[in-house]
């Protein structure tokens, strides 16, 4: 699945599920839409992780940690 | 001026199980209001979300936004920073706003917001 995470120094700060870059979203006349943008220091990428973190919402600490971790393991942060 | 719009997902923005970005807004160059909308995040204490949003690049006017704390809550503490708003030479309007989760643990929001005029 595809989530938008956000980093900071090799560090994940915040995630989201699916491709939230504002860029990529604001595409559509007459439609709401809304998308992150990067504060200063900070990069926002989108990556495809294991199904299992389509539950880190119910499970943020956990989850979020686990996810660092695998980000680091593939090199993304 | 009045306008009705829906309040749509736009490509590329994925839902929860639960959540609704789908509502009927009325718009008064800016009364609509908007609630638990678009994908949550969720962020680190102390880091800061940065969002923009656009009504299909429409003015509506002096929009405010500010974070829908979603469970697991917790005595969570968000706050808005900086509402912004910029246009194009064509036109087209976006607005802005930061929000800072201020712990004290890893929180979820999504926005929610409307027309302060």
């Amino acid at each position: 699945m595809i989530m938008t995470v956000i980093t900071r120094d090799g560090e994940l700060q915040a995630a989201a599920m699916g491709d939230m870059r504002w860029s990529e979203v604001a595409k559509e006349p007459g439609k709401f839409q809304a998308g992150l943008s990067a504060e200063p220091g900070q990069t926002i990428k989108v990556v495809e992780v294991p199904d299992k973190f389509g539950r880190i919402y119910a499970d943020p600490l956990g989850l979020m940690a686990e996810l660092g971790a695998e980000l680091k393991r593939r090199g993304l942060l | 001026m009045k306008a009705t719009g829906a309040l749509g997902v736009g490509a590329g923005i994925a839902l929860t199980a639960g959540t609704t970005a789908a509502a009927e807004t009325e718009s008064d160059h800016g009364t609509n209001a908007f609630d638990n909308a678009l994908a949550p995040v969720i962020a680190n204490a102390g880091v800061t979300v940065s969002w923009a949003y656009t009504f299909g690049g429409a003015d509506l006017g002096v929009q405010f936004a500010g974070p829908n704390i979603l469970p697991p809550q917790n005595g969570a503490r968000h706050t808005i920073l900086d509402q912004g708003k910029s246009i194009t030479a064509a036109g087209f309007v976006t607005y802005f706003v930061r929000i800072r989760n201020d712990g004290p643990g890893q929180s979820v929001h999504n926005l929610e917001g409307g027309g302060l005029t």
